[in-house]
């Protein structure tokens, strides 16, 4: 990687994460209210909205990811995966986004106080918070850092990473916003020249047709029909993603936030295209001999797009790729902050906490949340398999509970909330344990599958499939509690927070 | 060229110019905002 990499590249690198910081000082203000720190006085502009959504959500995971299944399956990675995600934005967009900004919320968790209670939201703010954590970002973060710098994978983590903490710590989410504006300008230009260049490097699509398997060139690739209905499923997390939902919140208006949304979609969908584009010209480097044979597919993206773009714009493109992975840090850090400060420590501990006591507390959260997310992110061999779980946790705990909360119109009790959060958390750890102890492990997947007959016919059951399973039995959780108890229902239109 | 190039060289095309759009503009609404709060 480092002969690809010339020293003023570097020096470009040095001078954005001294911007980083400078920004963090600049947006820091002694007397910031909770609300001022959280979600920008609800008073950021439109390309500040449309930059912190697409790149708090596009993280190193994805990049990585999208990139390394293109590389492995072809287009599957575009028209199998990435595009069902997209629809669900639409989702968001045209049905949820009203919603959820007239209503005036601060957080996720807010949502299942409101309509079930103060027991349902902690559980929602724990399960939250789990997924909020910076885990698959500061390792993915801890490894380009060990392939752009030679420095080891935990230092590279910690010092990448310790940046983010500080400016995020320093001005919450105007800070963040601010600096995922300019990280988010940087990865379009540059992977919107550097993908073209890679392409035509190895002779354009033509060419690439003939040097790759031809099932790559095939839209749902050779991937078993129920996992790729399963990722597809996975999606789902994004209706209920805490940190999209605050980004809604933040919003100076619904339409402003539908608006920020559309754009995002549209830009995602050209930046997914782009990056799977990449995925499968770099494997066609590789097979002409381009690119070095031994390259990993998770890494062939980056060295490729580094090898055809110019000195200079290869230094800015390292910055966009670590900017990629520091603004998924700062973006979900600080909503797992929130929800250590304002839905755990005010509800449970002081409700009578103080605006100065909150932007306090949040802060201490996000310390901690960076902490543990740094504890956990070097725990796992196989960082997709635990992004998948924890995706998995917070569909099946809070999915049923908050669209429930924000679309059915009946009457809700608070042991609706709590039976269907508790049954989906109970349920998904349940097969996820279940699988390991009693299914096999498949090297190839890289999961546990439990492989059994029933007369002639044979049945596959993969962890993946989890929330087939545990998403109905929180629907029928909601069902079942809200038989039981009074009503807990709130009107969430026009609601001002107090 | 293919359909996929060109499909390629669209998208190119508009997330470079959003990029730059949004940079802009962005860097045009913090000058405005920083000339109005010296000017207060």
């Amino acid at each position: 990687m480092g002969s690809y990499v010339a020293n003023i590249d570097y020096l470009i690198i040095f001078l954005y994460l001294v911007m980083l910081v400078s920004i963090g000082i600049y947006s820091y203000r002694r007397d910031s209210s909770y609300e001022e720190f959280m979600l920008a006085g609800r008073g950021m502009t439109t390309p500040m909205l449309i930059s912190t959504m697409v790149s708090t959500y596009y993280g190193l995971d994805i990049l990585f990811g999208s990139s390394e299944m293109a590389f492995n399956d072809g287009l599957m990675a575009f028209f199998g995966y990435a595009l069902s995600t997209l629809i669900f934005y639409l989702f968001i967009a045209f049905v949820m986004a009203d919603k959820l900004r007239t209503a005036n919320f601060i957080s996720l968790p807010e949502i299942l106080e409101k309509a079930y209670g103060r027991k349902t939201s902690s559980i929602g703010a724990i399960s939250s918070m789990v997924y909020c954590l910076p885990t698959t970002s500061l390792f993915a973060l801890g490894r380009v850092s060990e392939f752009v710098f030679g420095i080891d994978a935990h230092y590279g983590a910690f010092i990448l990473g310790g940046i983010a903490l500080a400016y995020t710590l320093l001005g919450g989410l105007k800070a963040v916003a601010i600096t995922d504006t300019i990280q988010f300008s940087l990865m379009c230009i540059t992977v919107a020249v550097g993908v073209p260049l890679l392409v035509s490097e190895v002779g354009g699509f033509a060419a690439i047709k003939e040097s790759v398997p031809a099932g790559h060139f095939n839209l749902l690739g050779t991937v078993p029909p129920w996992l790729l209905f399963a990722y597809a499923s996975s999606s789902l997390a994004v209706l209920i993603d805490p940190s999209l939902y605050q980004r809604i919140f933040a919003a100076r208006s619904a339409r402003q936030a539908r608006n920020a949304i559309l754009t995002s979609t549209a830009i995602w969908t050209t930046f997914d295209w782009l990056v799977v584009a990449g995925g499968i010209a770099a494997l066609a480097a590789v097979s002409t001999g381009i690119l070095a044979s031994d390259v990993h597919p998770n890494d062939a993206f980056l060295i490729a797009v580094t090898y055809a773009l110019p000195i200079g714009l290869s230094g800015i493109f390292l910055a966009g790729v670590l900017a990629t992975a520091m603004s998924t840090i700062d973006g979900y850090t600080l909503v797992a902050g929130s929800n250590i400060s304002y839905d755990m420590y005010r509800p449970l501990i002081k409700p009578e906490a103080t605006d100065a006591e909150l932007v306090k507390a949040t802060k201490i959260g996000i310390v901690i949340a960076w902490t543990l997310g740094y504890i956990v992110a070097f725990q796992f061999d196989r960082i997709m398999a635990l992004l998948i779980f924890v995706t998995t946790v917070i569909t099946s705990t809070v999915f049923v509970p908050v669209l429930m909360a924000l679309f059915y119109r009946g009457r809700k009790t608070a042991a609706a909330g709590l039976i269907s959060c508790t049954a989906g958390l109970i349920s998904v750890l349940t097969f996820y344990i279940g699988l390991a102890q009693i299914g096999d492990y498949n090297e190839v997947w890289g999961t546990y599958i439990l492989t059994f007959s029933i007369g002639e016919y044979s049945f596959s059951i993969w962890q993946e499939y989890a929330l087939f399973f545990c998403l109905p039995i929180s629907l029928i959780g909601f069902f079942i509690g809200n038989y039981f108890g009074e009503s807990h229902t709130e009107q969430f239109q026009n609601k001002e927070v107090s | 060229m293919t359909g996929w190039d060109f499909f390629t060289y669209l998208c190119a095309i508009f997330l470079g110019s959003s990029g730059v759009i949004l940079l802009s503009v962005f860097l045009r609404d913090s000058f405005r905002s920083k000339q109005k709060e010296s000017s207060e």
